[in-house]
């Protein structure tokens, strides 16, 4: 047999062998890693868009937060303002009342003082008339004086009195 | 693609980072606004009371200052009493008399009576 039939047949049966055996497991091989090149790609891109959108999202938030940051603030100075004038105005409120009582205090006083005054003035006033009285009064003004008191009695009771 | 892929997920773990700080930032935030108040809180307590206790202490020296006046007042008028005692018996007595006093001589029936009176 000539040897380049040999090496033709041969090299035929090697084409064949690796045909049946080899090709098909270096395609399914080359699909396999094609597809996984591809879900890599795949993968990379929804990364890149989740990325991009989790940016976005990150910057909004970051508005917020500064939003929030800026509301707290002017919250809790509005807060103190109120709780400020709510003080002042619980504060003057007490000052008030408490002026009001202190005064009305003094008036009582006041009052008393001068009732004690008048008080003391007419006590001595009596006394002092009975005691000139005493001295004073002649037993002859003293019946003219109770003549005139039932003369009066006298008047006071015909008026009042229903005729018998 | 490697390095992309690198890339996002780094921005991602940044990202949360960031998220993270975001909150802590916000919650730092409240905490001071919260702090502010109370010392707000604090401060007005303070204010208040020092006010008020400033305040009953000029209230009380006036009041009491006011109270000595008046007693002063009081026995400045009880020890011209006998000017008034003296002129309301003339008047009184004159009418019940029917006939005109003396006013020396009343003075010195009120002096009597008052002297009487104090013992």
């Amino acid at each position: 047999m000539d040897a380049s039939l040999v090496s033709l047949i041969s090299f035929v049966i090697f084409i064949g062998v690796f045909i049946k055996y080899g090709y098909q497991r270096i395609v399914r091989i080359l699909d396999a890693h094609i597809s996984a090149t591809k879900h890599a790609l795949t993968m990379a891109h929804d990364t890149k868009e989740e990325a991009a959108s989790a940016l976005h999202e990150h910057y909004l938030l970051q508005e917020d937060v500064t939003k929030a940051i800026s509301v707290i603030l002017t919250r809790a100075q509005e807060e103190a303002e109120t709780l400020k004038k709510k003080a002042f105005q619980d504060l003057e409120e007490l000052m008030i009342n408490r002026k009001k009582f202190v005064d009305q205090v003094m008036e009582r006083l006041q009052y008393q003082a001068v009732q004690d005054i008048k008080d003391q003035v007419a006590t001595l006033t009596i006394e002092t008339v009975r005691h000139i009285l005493q001295k004073e009064l002649s037993s002859a003004k003293h019946k003219e004086l109770n003549q005139l008191a039932l003369q009066r009695i006298g008047v006071v009771l015909k008026s009042t009195l229903p005729a018998i | 693609m490697r390095e992309d892929l690198d890339k996002a997920i780094a921005l991602k773990s940044e990202i949360a980072r960031m998220e993270a700080d975001n909150n802590a930032v916000l919650a730092t935030a409240r905490a001071e606004a919260m702090q502010i108040l109370q010392h707000t809180l604090d401060t007005i307590a303070d204010y208040k009371t020092r006010q008020l206790r400033d305040f009953e202490e000029e209230l009380t020296q006036k009041s009491k200052e006011a109270q000595e006046m008046l007693i002063q007042e009081k026995q400045a008028l009880m020890g011209n009493i006998s000017d008034l005692v003296t002129k309301a018996t003339v008047t009184v007595a004159s009418k019940l008399l029917d006939q005109p006093l003396k006013a020396r001589e009343v003075k010195a029936a009120v002096d009597q009576v008052m002297k009487k009176k104090s013992a």
